[in-house]
């Protein structure tokens, strides 16, 4: 019985190595730059399955986000030390979803890989399909000059060409709240049939409101977001070709809908009502040159 | 490979049933009149508080903070952390909006110190960051206060008597910014607990607890010990939500995790256990809210609960595998990462997912690998759960070794 057991797991271990699974290195991204007077430390990579030990419960936000791995790693001088977190994502998309959720409200961005944001003692920056993260113990001249050049050759490590997504140029410029842009991959509006959501803030003095688009997978998918909504609100969702809706959300208020292929155009919270038509129509316009 | 997996593994778990240890008395009522809310009172803090509060963790819809509160919510559960502040920055406007008299309300947060190392954060530097980060969530959340700040994801007994955190959480106390004091705490959080019970300073504890911990006494013990000395414990991950009671199951496993059910059996299940003030479940929609809600007012099982919980398919899921709970790890002289091997292990042989299963062993620190487990016939690390260790490390040295 012990012989059959051994050599099942000998087997095994033959299948694993044909799948070339075994022998590969922690420094599975090969990113970390060398920097003078600071040594690197040993290099952590982490999975779905044990993010938890690093980031505790902030690890199930970044799950929801199709989260690949993360590479964890220390930069050490003397008594203090820059603690670095790459996160890789399944998609560029995704990437910015999570790094939207966690970036400030308030103008401290700077220009680095997509978009970056840091104050003294951290510094995050999203470059591709990875959201960076990295926060030094002790703040000084030092640390900072090492923070920034470590920050400058990650990005270009990680990847030169990414862009912010596109989808957010045929957003209206009126009114909008600055770096207000997020993505929502699932329960937008806090309901589980709508998902996928590029959505900026707007104030015009008056009251704010929110601008969002769901993208589906497919024509069909998009259309069942809509029936789902309007099933779930009791509204008749028999035949809903392309078109205006407009709805009363009991939980978020008034949502005017512009259905539009695997789009759903939608305001949140802007009672005008021609006003709300022509911003969606406008957005469409853009859209379709996007797909164009 | 799965199913002969799966057979085998059930028949380790046939003889489990709900036994009296899983369905313990509540201290306080357990059924209300039809309708009413359940209060209990959180150990010597005196708040009383429904027994399902929110953990906003994960949302970012701030209707659905104000939804709960008009249910009859009243314990919302923040971080520091968590989306880099924007939480606590959610949270804080919600709860102006609501315009609710603040007195009614308990707001927890939790600051977090990291450090490379136990010795980094046991120094001064810890109380001046503790400090700061209070300061920064005080100003997100807009209040002159919370009612609950707990030392966030306190790792073992060292860190959670660290002296200069507990200086920072005084001083704050004395100030009135913070009104009573708690850890978190997520792994092998037993010791913990004994260790901040004995001690006295913090008021209340808030735990991983869930049904996979069905039938360990020692966390039993642990919160029975706590309550006695006037602690009130507050429950988190109650309904398995996280990656690892679910990922790479076989799918005939994975379907129990869907649907009401599962969330009202589990949700039930922590709150039968008479320790448990309340629990915070971290929902992201109005039906999840309202299913959570719906255990606030009664906590008897329904039969398709009770056959959900007793189902043999639901406890191999939950019940199953090593639960990272790290208490095996002081009983490793030679200080290996047993819990991460447990689940290389899993992958390995129960899953077949070589990939995953190299990525794990990957994760661990090389100081704590594999490599590092001298003998495995003279082992004597020890599983509450019964996990058999050294037959299992013996296996991954075969592999990996």
């Amino acid at each position: 019985m012990k012989i059959i057991k051994i050599l099942t797991l000998i087997v095994l271990f033959s299948i694993l190595k044909s799948f070339s699974i075994l022998g590969s290195t922690n420094d599975s991204l090969g990113i970390f730059p060398t920097i003078f007077n600071w040594s690197q430390g040993e290099i952590k990579t982490y999975n779905s399955s044990n993010l938890y030990a690093p980031i505790d419960g902030a690890a199930d936000l970044f799950l929801r986000y199709n989260f690949v791995e993360m590479q964890a790693i220390e930069y050490k001088h003397d008594s203090n030390y820059i603690t670095i977190e790459v996160y890789k994502h399944k998609t560029i998309i995704d990437a910015f979803g999570i790094y939207s959720q966690e970036k400030p409200d308030r103008d401290i961005f700077f220009n680095i890989g997509v978009q970056g944001y840091k104050e003294e003692d951290y510094l995050n920056f999203l470059a591709g399909q990875y959201y960076v993260k990295m926060r030094v113990w002790q703040v000084n001249e030092n640390s900072t000059a090492a923070m920034n050049e470590i920050a400058s050759k990650l990005a270009l490590n990680l990847n030169k060409n990414a862009v912010f997504p596109k989808i957010f140029s045929t957003f209206p410029l009126e009114n909008k709240i600055a770096f207000s842009e997020k993505y929502i991959t699932r329960d937008v509006l806090g309901y589980t049939f709508l998902h996928s959501s590029f959505q900026v803030e707007y104030n015009n003095n008056e009251k704010k409101y929110t601008i969002f688009v769901l993208k589906g997978s497919n024509y069909a998918d998009a259309l069942k977001m809509l029936k789902s909504y309007f099933k779930f609100l009791k509204q008749p969702a028999d035949d809903m070709p392309d078109g205006l809706y407009q709805v009363y959300d009991p939980h978020n208020g008034l949502i005017t809908i512009l259905k539009s292929g695997l789009y759903l155009l939608c305001i949140r919270g802007n009672a005008a009502m021609e006003e709300n038509i022509k911003l969606l129509n406008d957005m469409k316009v853009k859209i379709d040159l996007l797909k164009e | 490979m799965r199913k002969a997996v799966t057979g085998a593994a059930s028949a380790g778990l046939i003889g489990m049933t709900l036994d009296s240890k899983s369905l313990l008395k509540p201290v306080e009522n357990k059924n209300s009149k039809e309708g009413k809310l359940i209060f209990r009172t959180l150990g010597r803090t005196g708040i009383k508080v429904p027994v399902v509060s929110m953990g906003v963790m994960n949302s970012d819809v701030p209707e659905l903070i104000k939804e709960s509160y008009k249910l009859g919510i009243r314990h919302f559960d923040t971080a520091w952390i968590y989306q880099q502040g924007n939480n606590e920055k959610m949270v804080g406007q919600a709860i102006k909006e609501i315009g609710a008299n603040r007195n009614e309300l308990i707001i927890a947060t939790k600051i977090i110190i990291k450090a490379s190392s136990t010795s980094l954060v046991m120094n001064k530097e810890s109380k001046e960051l503790f400090l700061k980060r209070f300061a920064e969530s005080l100003v997100r959340l807009q209040m002159d206060y919370v009612d609950i700040l707990y030392y966030h994801d306190v790792k073992d007994k060292e860190m959670a008597n660290n002296p200069y955190i507990i200086e920072a959480l005084t001083e704050l106390k004395n100030k009135n910014q913070v009104r009573f004091t708690g850890i978190s705490t997520h792994v092998d959080w037993p010791e913990i607990l004994n260790t901040v019970a004995e001690k006295g300073f913090y008021d209340v504890a808030l735990i991983s607890y869930n049904y996979s911990m069905n039938g360990t006494q020692t966390y039993i013990d642990a919160m029975k010990n706590a309550v006695s000395k006037g602690m009130g414990l507050v429950a988190m991950k109650t309904q398995c939500q996280q990656s690892w009671y679910r990922d790479n199951l076989p799918g005939e496993l994975k379907r129990f995790y869907e649907g009401q059910i599962r969330h009202t059996a589990l949700l039930k299940w922590v709150l039968n256990n008479e320790y448990i003030t309340t629990a915070i479940p971290g929902y992201t929609t109005f039906q999840q809210m309202e299913e959570n809600f719906s255990v606030a007012t009664n906590l008897e099982y329904s039969k398709e609960e009770k056959e959900f919980l007793e189902n043999r398919n639901v406890k191999l899921a939950l019940l199953g595998n090593c639960q990272m709970c790290g208490h095996c790890r002081k009983s490793c002289p030679n200080n290996t990462d047993i819990p991460n091997l447990m689940r290389t292990h899993m992958y390995a042989t129960s899953y077949g997912d070589g990939y995953k299963a190299k990525e794990t062993l990957q994760s661990i620190s090389s100081d704590q690998s594999l490599n590092k487990c001298k003998n495995c016939d003279t082992c004597i690390a020890q599983c509450i759960r019964e996990v058999k260790i050294a037959k299992k490390i013996s296996e991954l040295k075969i592999l990996y070794g």
